[in-house]
């Protein structure tokens, strides 16, 4: 009995050794990108493409026209592909003050969709079935912040 | 207390200690965290040599001697920009006694970005940009600020991920010198 209570002794110090050298935010994503819907893409009309980001509770993510200089913006761009993009929409940022800035800072939280309008031109390349790009976003909750991060996007599309 | 009933006592605390110990590598709900090391479990803190707003050579294990703060941020980072006073005043209250802040910027952009930052802070203490290479020596270093605060023997006392108060910061550097 002894020698069991040696062994759990032995094995707690390891496993607070370990905890010392824990990296608990390490390879964390405080946002991700739901699976967008399959978009129809018809020629000479227009096609939206709505991407609904995800960020997780207790954080949030800088607007697309944040409200200080030296915040990195929410951004959707899109790869070149034979549609001609007409518009990204952001929402509506909220307006939120943190301990760690003197002014109100404008964020995205909760769950947001960002929605992208093409034109089609008259002819559509039949190759066409997917539409690529990358969300740039940065995320911070009160205390700290997390590196940017890039989001690849991918939407299938059908030809009408 | 007899063999049997020490047994339970010491199998629940593993099991709670497990539990503790096993928060630290959940996605972070908490905002911030910091870990503390006791003198023989202190690991070495990774010797690096980055240039300075100078070019000149900012070499860790040339500090050795001295406690150092050694703090991640980035110019985009809001907590951080809370943090850069203190550090400045902790740099001229306690230089004289064997303390050296460094900062190292992890902005992508170097020091196009980081330099009139560094100015504009009057920052009185060494800045260097840092890498990928760097962070990962450090644990990754996704969450910023992260501070580090290493003794007189180069090791690694305490780590801070997030903003922690200016107090926190103070008593462990007075417990250092």
């Amino acid at each position: 009995m002894r020698d069991c209570c040696k062994a759990l002794a032995v094995a707690l110090l390891a496993v607070l050794a370990g905890s010392a050298s824990a990296q608990s935010f390490k390879g964390f994503q405080a946002a991700s990108i739901a699976p967008p819907e399959l978009i129809t893409i018809s020629a000479g009309q227009q096609a939206t493409v709505h991407l609904t980001i995800r960020i997780r509770p207790g954080y949030h993510i800088n607007a697309n026209k944040p409200a200080e200089d030296y915040l990195i913006a929410t951004k959707l761009t899109w790869d070149q592909n034979p549609l001609q993009l007409r518009a990204v929409d952001y929402p509506e940022a909220k307006t939120v003050k943190y301990s760690f800035s003197p002014k109100p800072l404008l964020v995205y939280s909760g769950n947001i969709t960002v929605s992208s309008t093409f034109s089609v031109p008259d002819t559509v390349p039949a190759e066409l079935n997917e539409l690529t790009g990358t969300l740039l976003y940065q995320a911070c909750n009160d205390k700290a912040c997390f590196r940017p991060q890039k989001i690849r996007v991918k939407v299938a599309t059908i030809t009408d | 207390m007899n063999v049997t009933t020490r047994f339970r006592a010491a199998s629940a605390f593993f099991v709670a200690s497990l539990l503790f110990a096993s928060c630290g590598n959940l996605p972070p709900e908490a905002s911030s965290e910091t870990v503390q090391a006791a003198g023989e479990q202190r690991q070495p803190a990774p010797d690096f040599s980055l240039k300075d707003v100078h070019s000149a050579d900012v070499q860790l294990s040339e500090f050795k001697g001295k406690v150092v703060l050694l703090n991640f941020w980035a110019t985009w980072c809001g907590p951080c920009k809370i943090e850069m006073p203190w550090f400045v005043e902790f740099q001229r209250e306690y230089k004289d006694r064997g303390f050296s802040v460094i900062a190292v910027s992890m902005d992508e952009e170097g020091w196009d970005i980081v330099r009139p930052f560094t100015e504009e802070l009057k920052l009185n203490f060494p800045v260097v940009v840092g890498d990928d290479k760097l962070a990962d020596e450090y644990g990754g270093v996704s969450a910023l600020p992260t501070t580090f605060i290493i003794d007189k023997e180069g090791r690694i006392a305490a780590t801070h991920q997030g903003l922690v108060s200016k107090g926190d910061y103070e008593d462990e550097i007075e417990r250092l010198l």
